[in-house]
């Protein structure tokens, strides 16, 4: 195949968040960054005394741990606060982003309803500038790919 | 916004799934889709990558054995 001329930054990218997962509220200009881990498939192997090589099975896929870094702010409804409300009370949170922005046929990524597992909280040194920001890890089973449209 | 000369009759049924920025829901892959609220450009898109498809499009397809 040729080279692509469709590679993207990740710099337009738009993130979501829900309490309920049918509204969802645009943290954009608050999100820094995203991760996302675990969520490998188990697997297993054995050996035969037939064959030179193993057996391979597979089982179900481990939980996926998404974790966001957020500037922190500390107005009512802002993200920090949603996130502390969900952690606090055990409550359902999803997230989705979508690295083109979320415009009409781009690819968008929602998780399952997941549960906030680590929350931080402010914290700094007096000799910095940087604006603070807090990371929290969304623990979810599943990612599901749709299309915007 | 939709332009002059679309017609507004055409329905779509989804090949992937989608998420409704009108009715905010997924839509299933197989599901009917209203793309009333898109352009026609972004329908044509849509269409080309392969995510909607027009129902009579897909019904000649499946008439001619070409569909999976």
């Amino acid at each position: 195949m040729a080279q692509t001329t469709n590679a993207m930054s990740f710099k337009s990218n738009k993130i979501e968040i829900s309490t309920n997962g049918t509204t969802y509220t645009d943290i954009s200009g608050f999100a820094n960054s995203i991760e996302v881990g675990g969520g490998d498939r188990q697997s297993g192997e054995a050996y035969t005394y037939d064959g030179d090589t193993a057996i391979i099975t597979t089982g179900k896929r481990e939980p996926i741990e998404v974790t966001v870094k957020i500037v922190y702010t500390e107005g009512t409804g802002d993200p920090f606060e949603m996130v502390r409300d969900a952690y606090e009370d055990g409550s359902a949170l999803y997230l989705r982003w979508s690295p083109k922005g979320g415009s009409t046929g781009a690819f968008q990524f929602t998780t399952s309803a997941g549960y906030v597992t680590t929350l931080g909280y402010p914290v700094g040194e007096a000799g910095s500038g940087d604006p603070v920001l807090i990371e929290f890890t969304l623990k979810c089973a599943s990612i599901t790919k749709s299309v915007v449209a | 916004m939709r332009r002059a000369g679309t017609n507004s009759k055409q329905t779509y049924r989804a090949r992937t799934l989608v998420w409704h920025t009108k009715e905010l829901r997924y839509i299933q892959p197989g599901e009917m889709v209203n793309l009333d609220h898109l352009s026609n450009d972004e329908i044509e898109w849509l269409i080309k990558s392969n995510v909607v498809a027009p129902i009579n499009l897909e019904d000649k397809e499946e008439r001619n054995g070409t569909d999976n």
